[in-house]
């Protein structure tokens, strides 16, 4: 397995390096990518080998009860209390070739590094493919960029609430908020043609025809119920007490609902990469920093969603299909957005269309850290609270070639 | 307590009626496309040969919509294997060997009150010891071969081996697939195939509902 987690990041002092085909060049460096940075080595689980003769290790996976994707963690526990958590991301890293390839086929594979964050990821894509080519999208095509990745955020932050819910055995609430992912997913399918927004996003149009007119109505539905069962299951002071104080973090380096449940008001929607000052957009935060601050601010963001995609319908009709453009010139261009999980930066290199550099620092690489350091002032069954409530997708840890 | 028993009451039945009858909802894109109009289409996966297309290879982008439409059909599974034993219960161990995760939300799904596998005699399990199928989800990465053999040769016998999803049974365009280290009774296309199709396939393996 290859070793390296970016190998076109990296950080000199306080600058982010990018070392692209055609050139290098140094960017501002955020608190982020210094965070991720320092993860790279750690996350593939060779960063740490010490004995602890003193301490019992549970090894979990790659393949695991309970977790959704493969992944190694070795836990080293003194008692019931957790001393050290070591991860190994890598086992299903899957290198795709993202290079030479032509950039409406890379779409296709940069929307698949991670299915449930495809919305987001095609975003990037396409953002820094218009920006290398000097295409300037229509209008109505941002508007249906913000739909699809709100929509997917309402989805995933369902996800995440139900996957805790299951945590502290509220069973019965778990089945409802499953139930109305699948709700959410069915919303998808029925106005995008596909459940994960695959294949709508085209570089400076949208390659599926959108029919928005009772998008809103429906996506509401969603946020009113699950508005009703958050008010229900947050009467229940057994699901309360195994939240509150459990895995907290309040690490400033830390992006999406994680470092806005420690009460920073952090989020690269702010950076206006799509339309959102046209809209009431706001930034949901907490102040506590734990498991259940992060269930707040997703609870928050939720909401805010649904009204985002309620003013964007009634803005918009719809919005014809097109085909992505090709993509002249040779360039590349960073580009930052806000994945349901955290702030996400992709790097893409073009050279007449065809793909010279791609690398991406995910919203995991930046928190996996924070989890592992949180986690590890708690007991063994605080493991499952503390990594459902950061949202961890380990397919968008890799490295590309 | 009272809440989830009055919620639950006047939400009332939500369960699918499927396989006893059709699905409530089909995802255009995941079935299979045909071709209903003329021109001329460049399949970014090389999945249309002589005007079809190979539902092993398709990712389910839409690149073809115009020419192609979707045909709107959920069983699009090749059953290689049918094993009439697990009928009345059928474990199924899940191993991700290198997806983007759609899949592996897609097979959760299954436990849900709206697909409720458990009613059919499906249930999911941790352990491949207890296992009646494993199901492969994603690409074949390097790092997951080992993990792999070492499930399928935990499993006891009678066994299948279902590939579910475009990256497990080919590749797709993102690495090879499963059918480098194991032969897949079951073949389940799409990207991601949708819980309908899975569930299709595995009322159909285990030879019936």
């Amino acid at each position: 397995m290859d070793d390296s987690l970016s190998a076109v990041f990296t950080i000199e002092g306080e600058m982010l390096c990018v070392k692209g085909h055609q050139s290098t060049r140094l960017i501002p460096c955020t608190l982020q990518e210094v965070s991720a940075h320092e993860n790279s080595l750690f996350l593939t689980g060779k960063a740490d080998t010490r004995e602890r003769p003193d301490l019992f290790r549970f090894n979990l996976g790659p393949v695991s009860g309970g977790l959704l994707e493969s992944v190694r963690m070795d836990v080293y526990t003194d008692g019931e209390r957790m001393a050290h958590i070591s991860p190994d991301v890598l086992f299903k890293n899957r290198q795709p070739a993202m290079k030479s390839s032509e950039a409406p086929a890379a779409l296709l594979k940069a929307e698949r590094i991670n299915g449930a964050y495809s919305a987001a990821f095609s975003t990037a894509f396409c953002m820094a493919a218009e920006e290398i080519g000097g295409i300037e999208p229509p209008h109505e095509v941002k508007l249906a960029r913000i739909l699809m990745t709100e929509v997917e955020r309402i989805a995933n932050h369902i996800h995440v609430i139900a996957k805790l819910t299951e945590g502290a055995s509220q069973n019965v609430a778990a089945q409802h908020l499953f139930a109305l992912e699948e709700r959410t997913r069915r919303i998808a399918s029925e106005h995008f043609g596909h459940r994960y927004f695959f294949g709508v996003n085209g570089i400076g149009a949208l390659e599926r025809g959108l029919d928005t007119r009772s998008l809103a109505p429906k996506v509401e539905g969603v946020a009113h119920e699950f508005a009703s069962i958050w008010e229900d299951l947050t009467s229940s002071r057994l699901f309360l007490d195994r939240l509150q104080t459990t895995c907290r973090a309040d690490y400033e380096w830390m992006v999406g609902p994680a470092v806005r449940a420690a009460d920073f008001r952090y989020d690269s929607r702010l950076s206006g990469y799509l339309p959102y000052s046209d809209l009431s957009f706001e930034v949901a935060t907490d102040d506590t920093g734990d498991v259940l601050s992060r269930a707040l601010v997703r609870q928050k963001e939720i909401e805010i969603s649904s009204i985002l995609v309620d003013e964007v319908c009634h803005s918009m009709k719809g919005a014809a299909r097109g085909s992505s453009e090709k993509v002249r010139g040779r360039g590349w261009a960073v580009k930052r957005v806000e994945t349901p999980g955290g702030d996400m930066l992709m790097l893409l290199g073009l050279a007449d269309s065809i793909v010279t550099d791609f690398d991406i620092r995910s919203a995991s690489a930046a928190n996996l850290l924070a989890f592992v350091q949180s986690a590890t002032s708690g007991i063994l069954t605080d493991f499952t609270f503390g990594w459902e409530s950061f949202g961890f997708w380990i397919s968008e840890l890799g490295g590309y070639s | 307590m009272r809440n989830w028993v009055l919620r639950g009451v006047k939400k009332g039945r939500v369960t699918t009626r499927f396989p006893y009858g059709e699905p409530e909802s089909v995802s255009p894109w995941s079935t299979r496309p045909v071709r209903t109009g003329e021109g001329d289409v460049t399949c970014p996966a090389d999945a249309i040969e002589d005007g079809e297309v190979r539902m092993d290879r398709c990712i389910s982008c839409g690149r073809c919509s115009g020419p192609f439409s979707p045909e709107g059909k959920i069983d699009i599974s090749v059953i290689g294997r049918v094993e009439k034993r697990f009928r009345k219960s059928f474990t199924v161990f899940v191993i991700d060997t290198g997806s983007c995760g759609a899949c592996n939300l897609e097979v959760k799904t299954l436990s849900n009150p709206i697909y409720d596998a458990h009613r059919l005699g499906i249930n999911f399990t941790s352990t491949p010891r207890h296992a009646d199928a494993l199901l492969v989800v994603g690409t074949l990465a390097e790092g997951m071969k080992e993990p792999l053999m070492r499930a399928y040769e935990a499993m006891p016998e009678p066994k299948l081996v279902m590939a579910a999803g475009t990256c497990a049974i080919s590749g797709g365009i993102l690495g090879e697939g499963v059918s480098g280290l194991l032969k897949a009774d079951v073949l389940i296309p799409g990207c991601p195939p949708t819980p309908f199709t899975i569930l299709d396939a595995l009322v159909k393996a285990k030879g019936g509902p």
